[in-house]
């Protein structure tokens, strides 16, 4: 009877032990699961926090900035002048070079919708960099859009409230 | 005599059983407890779980850097007003104001 009783609380033991590793298992399964299934999100997120970081540059890089174009250094300032220069010249010499979908500048203030081209330059309101057809999010930052613009044969600087917009594609 | 004898003899008999339920009865309670113990590790891990998945990065330096670039940029916003030396933005046009309010 004691015998019995021994093997008894040993099958219980055993028994209990096993339950208690299919459980873990189980629960380790359900985390893999759930963090197995977050990636595409957490792949989309790391694209956004980078064109986040980049948008946060970008304005103040060489190749947009208004450097001592416009009387003093100026922070936040973007030279429309030379991105329209560097839109002819992005597709060539700067495919791949930031690493997202798409760049472009809006005109907010005053707000237009046309594209800019050679011709419709100065009187637009999109400047167009990077253009993918592929949908993805926009990250923004606000920019004065600069330019020399002529005024009885003399010339003054304009600034306008303007936009610059990078996007990354959803992984999702 | 005998009658009592046979009182004591119940009396020990269930004195008996009461020590043998009471017996069972706290090795029940022990297992519950450990299974409690159990649960309750289990629901601690997975609640750090939870918290680590839930909490999202912080995007507040970021937001502030928005409002800060319009702030720059609005302030660089070219005006209609001019004075003798041209066209003036948003910046010097504030100062102008206040200059001219003293």
């Amino acid at each position: 009877m004691v015998k019995n009783l021994g093997q008894m609380k040993i099958q219980q033991t055993a028994f209990m032990l096993i339950a208690l590793t299919l459980f873990f298992a189980l629960v380790g399964l359900f985390i893999a699961g759930f963090k197995f299934s977050d990636l595409k999100r957490g792949a989309s997120d790391l694209e956004e926090n980078n064109a986040m970081l980049l948008v946060t540059k970008l304005a103040n890089s060489p190749e947009f900035s208004c450097g001592e174009a416009f009387g003093s250094k100026r922070d936040n300032c973007v030279d429309a002048d030379k991105v329209m220069i560097l839109k002819d010249e992005i597709s060539s010499k700067y495919r791949g070079f930031w690493g997202v979908a798409d760049i472009k500048i809006r005109k907010i203030y005053p707000a237009d919708n046309s594209a800019c081209t050679a011709i419709s330059y100065p009187e637009c309101g999109v400047i167009n960099l990077i253009s993918n057809s592929t949908i993805g999010t926009y990250d923004s930052t606000f920019v004065a859009l600069c330019r020399k613009e002529a005024q009885n044969n003399d010339y003054y600087d304009k600034c306008e409230l303007a936009r610059l917009m990078v996007s990354y594609q959803n992984k999702q | 005599m005998k009658k009592n004898e046979n009182v004591d003899v119940v009396t020990k008999k269930s004195q008996k059983e009461w020590f043998k339920n009471l017996l069972s009865k706290l090795r029940a309670q022990e297992e519950m407890v450990g299974f409690g113990l159990i649960i309750a590790i289990v629901a601690i891990i997975l609640l750090v779980f939870l918290w680590f998945s839930l909490s999202k990065p912080v995007k507040d330096n970021l937001e502030n850097y928005e409002v800060q670039s319009f702030i720059k940029a609005f302030l660089q916003y070219t005006t209609g007003c001019e004075n003798a030396y041209g066209k003036l933005d948003m910046a010097e046009l504030i100062l102008f104001c206040e200059d001219e309010n003293r």
